[in-house]
């Protein structure tokens, strides 16, 4: 037999792994991060300057001064200290230092998130929540403050299925916590709004190229600039093409023989997008469009094993449009209307012939917002209309059509916020949404309050309660579904969060973090009814409560090296039974170092997970795993060559992640190692 | 299941790896000197200075002759000691610079760099200061298009600015030459500005 994946669970069921990587990764960061910076009593703002270029930086000219190239001072410290959630920022430096493929690959280098993959789509787990069934519907993607969710499955594409390309970013904002207060639906456990580069930073052209193992190649052109005027503009193609896992090991389909379980050249994937932004006089559009294509080589659902006709193509686009406009000094309006269109097509081999499954959306929707500040407080008040004309789903099989459900539905939101300074040590902020679904479930209305307090410059801490909804979308409601599935009502949540930052060193910051949800009448995927489709149907079944705790720290050591370590400890279980949720580890790790090797012009940038075992979603444990990824790279300055090499699953670790409802295999395996070369050219 | 031995060491072997790993990337950082970079609020506290330069306040804003020129930095505070490092020691027109923290928007101040921390009420903070000549600063993304004086921006790994003149107070005189450095530096328009 020729060597294929196969789990390989080397030792990984040792449960205290991900608890000694982060003990050791915690107390190098300590050591490292004590040390140097505090024994030179270094400023926070000025943590990696190297002496010389520092002393003297006063006695340059104005115009000299415009030249010194800068280590980027994190500006969470300013931004995120005062927003009403426990928030994560990811800059653009970082997904290129540390080869992060996709939006996917970000959120594994975020605390408390893990991703699911089982060959087809990417799945977050936000806290140890990621059910069987949601289609990232628990948390909201916005671009630029657009929603991307789509209307028919509420999805989240974050895998190579998303429409867009990760080089275009310019930074990821993770926010955890409910925020259906500002947001409606689907902010449910985190809101992660991606926000993109502009047109200014480019000035030119820049071209992309990739290369990799299992054949992959992914190619980028973008160009952008600006106009003496000030209008700014960006247009970027990008495409992506591999082979993927050309030889995939299934035991739950080795029979012996006839069947050996193994499935050949079914696990391709290929995209392609484009995007679009420009800015001028206050407005500032957005479009794009993207199109996935990914052949299943799990064979869900009972599909024949190992037919590469089974297959899902995702196609999502976009056009928006924002006009800003200072009214006076202390009031601002922000009027935005956009048309989105998402289309499913899934392809399902069986021997008697395809199953065709399609779905279909089209929405338009208007929002305005007026921002009023006031000596001690800032009031936002807000509107969005949304008409979902479009949620159609369909299904047919060789004997004919079996589906046919052609809807739409209208949302209204009206929200209000206020930021009051009561002190210059503490803040308050409360906001609240209603939500009114006309014809369905009525009005909801949910709330987020935040009290933060400086005790001092050097800490922050954060009580922050909670509450949201996630509607149930129209897959879970009609697709083919039964009578229990057609009763389904919003699924809620409540959270009860205490953040506290402190400084310890100059350079060196920890956070901790305790946290509670409850969930009540969750929507949850249950399988054996002989009245739907795919014997799968939902309904508002459990409560569950989780709980947990978060460290982390963060610092800049000598020399400019920057690190990131996250621990998580949380409980996830039912109410009725105590039992612990399935694909809830217990102990997560993140972990995120850079390097630079200024001689070289070069970062050296490792990020690691480790995460505890998981419970199947039927009895049994997939076993924990730690995985490392090591990137080095060179920047393309201003006009130039910029190369860098990144190698996934470093040590080569046999894992995987747990398979769902419609997986026959308990445990989905994921690559061994495998790398990338990346050449990119400015011009 | 309980892990083999054999596993066991491999998980060992995996952590000794990454701990060597982590430190040799240390020490090969340590060993190389570093290009001359510096970091982002010196540069800034340095560039205040710069621009401070080629200004003058009117004499009535200086209690005495050889008072100091007052720095503010309101709401949390990026700078660390990177300003008042800057700061130490420096004169300008004879007068000396202080470096104040203040809560609130302090017309008595010279130079006020206002935090990101405070971005929710920038308009009402350039408001209480406009009718004064106090130089605002700031590095919040669309001050100056909130009426803020100087604004200061990171692309491209180095600091500018973009100057917006007409929102200063008439008391406040800028050198020709600021105003032309800042043109030539006009990579962002100020936008709506009055």
């Amino acid at each position: 037999m020729m060597p294929c994946t196969r789990l390989r669970p080397r030792g990984l069921h040792d449960p205290c792994l991900p608890l000694r990587c982060a003990c050791l990764t915690f107390a190098l960061l300590f050591v490292q991060g004590i040390t140097p910076a505090a024994a030179q009593g270094r400023a926070p703002g000025a943590p990696v300057a190297d002496d010389q270029a520092d002393d003297d930086l006063t006695s340059l000219a104005i115009e000299d001064l415009l030249d010194v190239k800068v280590y980027a001072a994190s500006k969470f410290l300013q931004d995120a200290a005062q927003a009403p959630s426990s928030v994560t920022i990811i800059h653009a430096d970082e997904i290129r230092q540390q080869g992060y493929r996709t939006l996917a690959d970000v959120l594994r280098a975020v605390r408390g998130f893990y991703v699911t993959y089982d060959r087809n789509y990417s799945y977050v787990g936000v806290r140890g929540f990621q059910r069987p069934g949601d289609y990232n519907g628990r948390v909201l993607l916005l671009l630029n403050g657009h929603r991307m969710n789509d209307t028919v499955y509420e999805q989240a594409l974050l895998g190579t299925e998303s429409p867009i390309d990760i080089e275009l970013l310019d930074r990821v904002e993770v926010i955890r916590g409910p925020s259906s207060s500002l947001y409606g639906t689907s902010a449910f456990f985190a809101v992660i709004n991606l926000i993109t580069r502009g047109g200014a930073s480019l000035r030119g052209g820049e071209v992309q190229g990739q290369g990799g193992s299992q054949a992959l190649m992914r190619g980028r052109a973008t160009l952008g600039g600006r106009t003496a005027a000030g209008a700014e503009g960006l247009v970027s193609v990008s495409a992506y093409g591999t082979d993927g896992n050309t030889q995939l090991y299934f035991p739950e389909f080795d029979q012996g023989g006839l069947a050996d379980g193994i499935v050949r050249n079914a696990d391709r994937d290929r995209f392609t997008s484009v995007f679009a932004s420009g800015a001028a006089r206050g407005f500032t559009a957005q479009a794009g469009v993207g199109s996935r294509l990914k052949t299943i080589p799990t064979a869900p659902y009972d599909t024949t094993f190992a037919d590469p006709r089974t297959r899902t193509r995702d196609t999502r686009a976009f056009a928006h449009l924002r006009y800003s406009r200072q009214l006076d000094a202390r009031t601002t309006l922000d009027v935005r209307g956009a048309y989105d269109v998402y289309a499913y097509d899934g392809d399902f081999a069986y021997d008697t012939g395809i199953f065709v499954d399609r779905g279909r959306g089209a929405w338009v929707t208007t929002e305005a917002a007026l921002v009023r500040q006031f000596s001690r407080h800032a009031l936002t008040t807000g509107f969005e209309y949304r008409n979902n004309f479009r949620q159609d789903q369909s299904a047919r099989d060789e004997t004919g059509p079996l589906l046919d459900d052609r809807r739409g539905s209208h949302i209204t939101g009206l929200y209000v916020e206020d930021e009051v300074r009561v002190s210059p040590r503490l803040l308050l902020n409360g906001g609240l949404r209603w939500d009114q679904y006309y014809g369905r479930f009525g009005g909801t209305v949910n709330p987020r309050l935040a009290v933060i307090v400086s005790p001092a410059a050097s800490s922050t801490v954060k009580l922050l309660y909670g509450r949201a909804f996630r509607a149930p979308n129209p897959y879970e409601l009609y697709y083919g579904q039964n009578a229990l599935s057609a009763q389904l009502q919003p699924e809620r949540i409540q959270t009860y969060e205490a953040e506290w930052q402190q400084r310890v060193a100059p350079a060196l910051q920890v956070t901790a973090s305790i946290f509670r949800n409850d969930v009540r009448d969750l929507i949850v995927q249950r399988s054996g009814s002989d009245e739907t489709l795919d014997g799968l149907y939902y309904r508002n079944g459990d409560n569950v409560t989780a709980q947990g705790i978060e460290l982390e720290m963060q610092g800049t050591l000598r020399g400019g090296v920057q690190a990131r370590v996250g621990q998580v400890f949380q409980r996830v279980e039912l109410d009725s039974t105590g039992r612990i949720l399935s694909n809830a580890p217990r102990v997560l790790t993140t972990m995120v170092v850079e390097v630079p090797v200024p001689r070289l012009d070069a970062v050296i940038g490792f990020n690691a997970f480790a995460i505890g075992e998981r419970r199947r979603v039927v009895d049994g444990i997939v076993p924990g795993a730690f995985v490392g990824n090591l990137s080095v790279s060179r920047r393309a300055h201003a006009k130039g060559l910029g190369v860098s090499l990144s190698i996934y699953n470093l040590f080569d670790q046999g894992w995987g992640d747990p398979g769902s409802v419609e997986h026959r295999q308990d445990v989905l395996p994921q690559d061994g190692r495998t790398g990338i070369v990346r050449l990119s050219w400015r011009m | 299941m309980a892990p083999t031995h054999g596993s066991r060491r491999r998980i060992h072997g995996v952590l000794a790896a990454a701990l060597v790993a982590c430190l040799g990337a240390r020490l090969l950082a340590n060993a190389v000197p570093a290009a001359p970079r510096a970091s982002e609020y010196s540069v800034k506290a340095a560039l205040i200075f710069n621009i401070a330069r080629f200004v003058t306040w009117p004499s009535t804003s200086f209690t005495s002759p050889s008072a100091p020129i007052s720095v503010c930095v309101l709401g949390a505070d990026p700078f660390g000691s990177a300003l008042d490092d800057a700061l130490k020691g420096k004169q300008l027109g004879g007068h000396g610079l202080a470096v104040r923290r203040v809560a609130e928007p302090d017309p008595s101040c010279h130079i006020l760099f206002v935090s990101s921390s405070e971005s929710k009420r920038l308009g009402v903070i350039v408001e209480k200061v406009q009718k004064s000549s106090v130089l605002t600063v700031s590095d919040h993304d669309g001050f100056c298009r909130t009426g803020g004086i100087v604004e200061l921006f990171t692309e491209q790994d180095s600091i500018h600015f973009v100057i917006n003149a007409r929102a200063a107070d008439p008391g406040l005189k800028f050198s020709a030459r600021l105003l032309d450095i800042a043109a030539r530096e006009r990579e962002r328009s100020c936008g709506g500005g009055r």
